[in-house]
């Protein structure tokens, strides 16, 4: 992976201003700016599909800190080839790529102050970029067996080991074995028969939401 | 070197919360949900800054390869704090799904650490590969990533 030029477009000048310059920083490999799961811009080398279905991860680890009241600021993950470092503030995340010998609080610093220059009015979000999840306006098509299951265990894995999140979906999909997806009043129905099973009440609640917000997308 | 097993989950009571009135079972504590959101007089009453960095400016755990408890401050074990220290074990693997996850999609390899910060907390995971175990630091001044990481393999 190299360096990349960020080069101005007319319609978001201030943001490639800004990328231009954490490009200016030693380390800097790529960079991308989102606002919830919308990428405003981003310049790493892989497909939109891939990146969306990236942005769509980083806001919800970020949100997952939220909805608890922990309000993330930053992130920084380090891997074998590369670091990773997630800032956060208000909706946006700006989530850099950097050389591991890179200086991270520098570029911490100068991408933080960057950020909170940054007002995206919410006319100028962009659209979405499509996400793997499925989408469910207009007719309702199916929820994927896949996804479905994927998303239930991610929410009961918060409250729950994964053998026994396993055990509960396992339960209630064996009414439905030979489906390989479910239209969303179906999907609505089973998923919360599962989330049911949660004792707590608050937590419950907050999962139920989280749910059927992801159902609706 | 002692190997401290966290305490069984199932011997964690039932509290009530005079605020939300409701029992809140304690076996069922989610996964980074220990903060300020719950209210204040029951078990989950716990801020950042108080809980563990309540008892130091840092507290580092060591964990063994099936994430046991291999070394901790007094602090970790006793009962008000216990739920806190697990619910942050359970917080490093919360967060290497998602690293390895990040990684499979950008092609990052595997992942060594992860910092989060927070206002007047910072909390460093740090991965051990093959049987070696992890270890996590938390620190209630934000501070330089390198730094703890030279601190944790010293």
């Amino acid at each position: 992976m190299t360096d990349k030029e960020i080069k101005p477009a007319s319609q978001s000048g201030a943001v490639s201003k800004i990328l231009i310059e954490l490009y200016a920083q030693p380390g800097v490999s790529g960079v991308c700016l989102q606002k919830g799961r919308s990428i405003i811009k981003h310049d790493l080398p892989f497909s939109d599909d891939r990146i969306g279905n990236f942005a769509a991860r980083v806001d919800h680890l970020v949100g997952g800190y939220e909805v608890v009241g922990r309000n993330i600021w930053q992130i920084c993950a380090g891997f074998e080839k590369y670091w990773l470092l997630i800032l956060s503030h208000g909706e946006l995340r700006l989530s850099l790529l950097l050389k591991p010998d890179s200086d991270t609080s520098l570029v911490s610093s100068r991408a933080a102050h960057l950020l909170m220059q940054l007002d995206i009015p919410e006319e100028a979000a962009p659209p979405p970029v499509q996400s793997p999840m499925p989408s469910t306006n207009g007719n309702h098509p199916p929820v994927s067996k896949e996804y479905f299951v994927r998303l239930l265990s991610g929410l009961l894995g918060r409250v729950t080991g994964s053998a026994q999140a396993s055990r509960l979906i396992s339960r209630e999909l064996s009414k439905y074995q030979d489906r390989p997806g479910f239209s969303v009043p179906e999907a609505r129905e089973i998923g919360l028969a599962v989330l049911e099973s949660i004792p707590n009440r608050g937590k419950r609640t907050t999962l139920t939401s989280e749910f059927l917000n992801a159902l609706n997308q | 070197m002692p190997i401290w097993p966290l305490p069984a989950k199932q011997n964690a009571a039932t509290a009530e919360c005079s605020e939300c009135c409701s029992s809140v079972d304690k076996n069922q504590v989610a996964v980074l949900a220990f903060s300020e959101s719950w209210h204040g007089t029951c078990w989950v009453g716990l801020t950042m800054s108080d809980g563990l960095l309540g008892t130091a400016e840092n507290i580092r755990i060591r964990l063994g390869s099936n994430r046991e408890i291999v070394s901790a401050p007094d602090s970790v074990f006793e009962e008000q704090h216990q739920e806190e220290a697990r619910t942050v074990i359970y917080e490093a693997q919360f967060l290497l799904d998602y690293l390895d996850e990040f990684s499979t999609v950008l092609g990052l390899g595997d992942a060594t650490f992860v910092a989060v910060s927070e206002p007047q907390r910072q909390t460093t995971f740090s991965y051990g590969s093959g049987d070696e175990g992890s270890s996590i630091v938390l620190t209630k001044a934000h501070r330089d990533i390198k730094q703890i990481l030279k601190e944790i393999k010293a």
